[in-house]
């Protein structure tokens, strides 16, 4: 793949950012790309080369895979661009929208969770995020960044179709943190606007076990929300003022996820009576 | 990357901005003092005792024990070996001393340093948290209602929201009017209130209350009252239940006529700090704040009798 299909490929990721000119006192993150040159070796064999991510001049990931390095630069994106972001609540949850409402998954952290979002996406149901949502404190709506979902290497699987490289040296390593970018349109689904919050579910991710949804109290759904809150430290008893709010004013759900794909099933199933 | 890592690599790339990094003198810090101020965490690290116990003095309604979660910002002062004509120097006495924050460096006598310190971590403020919209204003509370006096810069906020705590209100703050996204309430930025020696004039009494003459602040123009230095104390968050446009005209007797609430919407936001990043929610928040408030405008009056009519018309 040459650095031009690399490039390409990223600002095809970010092309709803794209911006004409710098405005006056933005501030800009220079990424960079190098994708190194492959080698002919003796006997007809070749190396292919290995390409490396910078953030200014500091490196974020090198590896032979260009799958690889196009999702570490999203995840870097995706965490430049919500770290400076005190003026929304931030919260760790996936978001998709059902009827012209956010459908909110709150959660610790769980490399499950994209998966989760994308199986909902290719559902059918609009795309907002995967795992880092906006909460607008004051017009009440949750957006997200309009970036890729990063996907567990793992889950992959789940989405006939997606391939993604992994490097012969990682898959070696069977190192678990693995993501690979994943559009929505890829997942022949779309992106979603900001909207209200129409229903919270709490996925609980807990492989081979049942998966249903169960009803929460008002508290537990405080309690999670404040799990999934990323900004805490700065809204504090404020965020949790807003989030049981909220929470009175939306059914809440706790989801068991045993299945990932039964879990979307009975999401997608319930959004449609809803 | 968390948002430490995120600014180790922008200081490791530098920056084009014409700003400095630390000098090689700014090491062994002897104080290290943690402050709060809304949501900004702020470490001050001095090789300086007086400077700190001078600037601690002005941000003790601030101080922490601990730093607390978050990534904050850092200001550092040292003393440097000598002469470096890289730096601004400003100041009567001979420059010597450095002060550092968010990249940028001035140099200037210690009394100097402490005035540009007061300046810039109360400035600092809105311009880095995002999560309150900044009215330039007084601020203070009675009765569960918070009443907010906007003004521009020396139209006289501090004097007036004095005069307001003498007629018995309590304190929120005498330049941040801050609103809460989430409840529209105007939080407590209780910093020293400045006031120029001249307004002093106006309380009787007052100067003698003060202890504003600590080590370096002394060197001061301006005098910084306590809320307990004219007897009342903090309040908490308040919902906003007054807000009073300051004019320019102070002759005759005070006179204090309603603003409708689209009036004072429009009113408001050439006094906000910090609009721009709002944007559409920063308008709603104002017309909410507006539509829950009773507006006015005030001219006329010293500051007494300023603040006697509010005492009298106010919430």
């Amino acid at each position: 793949m040459t650095e031009h299909a690399v490039m390409a490929s990223i600002t095809g990721y970010l092309s709803a950012h794209r911006s004409p000119a710098p405005e006056v006192g933005e501030r800009y993150y220079p990424y960079s790309l190098d994708c190194g040159q492959g080698r002919e070796l003796p006997g007809g064999r070749s190396m292919r080369p290995v390409g490396t991510a910078y953030l200014y001049t500091v490196k974020l990931h090198r590896s032979r895979s260009f799958d690889e390095l196009k999702a570490r630069m999203i995840s870097s994106i995706r965490e430049v661009a919500s770290l400076r972001r005190d003026d929304f609540i931030r919260l760790r949850a996936g978001a998709v929208t059902t009827n012209g409402a956010v459908t909110l998954l709150p959660s610790a952290y769980h490399p499950q969770l994209p998966a989760l979002v994308g199986l909902l996406v290719r559902g059918g149901l609009p795309y907002v995020s995967d795992e880092v949502v906006h909460l607008d404190p004051v017009l009440r709506v949750a957006s997200g960044l309009d970036l890729p979902l990063l996907i567990d290497a793992g889950d992959l699987g789940l989405f006939p179709g997606i391939d993604r490289e992994i490097a012969a040296k990682r898959r070696a390593e069977n190192d678990g943190d693995l993501r690979f970018a994943v559009s929505a349109d890829e997942l022949g689904g779309r992106s979603g606007e900001a909207r209200p919050i129409g229903r919270i579910v709490l996925p609980r991710f807990e492989p081979g076990g049942p998966t249903r949804l169960e009803p929460v109290s008002r508290s537990e759904a405080i309690f999670g929300l404040a799990q999934a809150g990323l900004n805490l430290h700065v809204w504090g008893d404020r965020a949790l003022l807003l989030a049981g709010q909220i929470a009175a004013e939306v059914p809440v759900q706790r989801l068991r996820v045993g299945s990932l794909p039964e879990a979307a099933d009975l999401l997608l199933s319930s959004a449609a009576v809803g | 990357m968390d948002a430490a890592e995120l600014r180790r690599i922008e200081e490791a790339a530098g920056r084009d901005d014409g700003s400095h990094e630390p000098h090689e003198d700014a090491a062994g810090w002897s104080t290290e003092d943690h402050y709060r101020l809304l949501s900004v965490p702020l470490l001050v690290r001095t090789m300086h005792p007086r400077f700190a116990e001078a600037l601690g003095w002005h941000l003790a309604p601030f101080r922490r024990e601990e730093p607390g979660v978050g990534q904050g910002e850092v200001v550092d002062m040292w003393e440097r070996e000598e002469a470096d004509e890289g730096f601004l120097e400003v100041g009567d006495e001979a420059p010597r001393f450095v002060y550092f924050r968010d990249g940028h460096t001035r140099v200037a006598s210690l009394s100097g340093l402490l005035s540009f310190a007061i300046w810039d971590v109360h400035a600092m403020v809105p311009k880095v948290a995002l999560d309150f919209l900044f009215l330039h204003a007084g601020a203070v509370e009675r009765n569960g209602a918070a009443s907010l006096v906007l003004a521009p810069m020396d139209a006289g906020k501090s004097t007036l929201t004095t005069a307001l705590l003498l007629a018995g209100f309590a304190y929120l703050s005498d330049e941040l009017g801050a609103i809460d996204p989430v409840t529209t309430r105007a939080y407590p930025f209780e910093k020293r209130i400045a006031l120029d020696p001249e307004a002093l004039a106006h309380f009787p009494g007052l100067e003698g209350q003060l202890e504003d003459a600590g080590p370096l602040s002394a060197d001061l123009r301006q005098r910084y009252v306590r809320p307990e230095d004219v007897g009342t104390t903090v309040g908490g968050p308040t919902a906003v239940g007054s807000v009073v446009f300051l004019g320019s005209d102070r002759s005759g007797p005070p006179r204090l006529t309603e603003v409708t609430h689209a009036e004072s919407v429009a009113r408001m936001v050439p006094h906000c700090f910090n609009l721009d990043r709002h944007g559409e929610r920063g308008m709603v928040l104002l017309s909410r704040l507006a539509a829950g408030a009773g507006a006015f405008a005030l001219e006329g009056g010293t500051p007494g009798e300023r603040a006697a009519l509010l005492a009298e018309r106010l919430p």
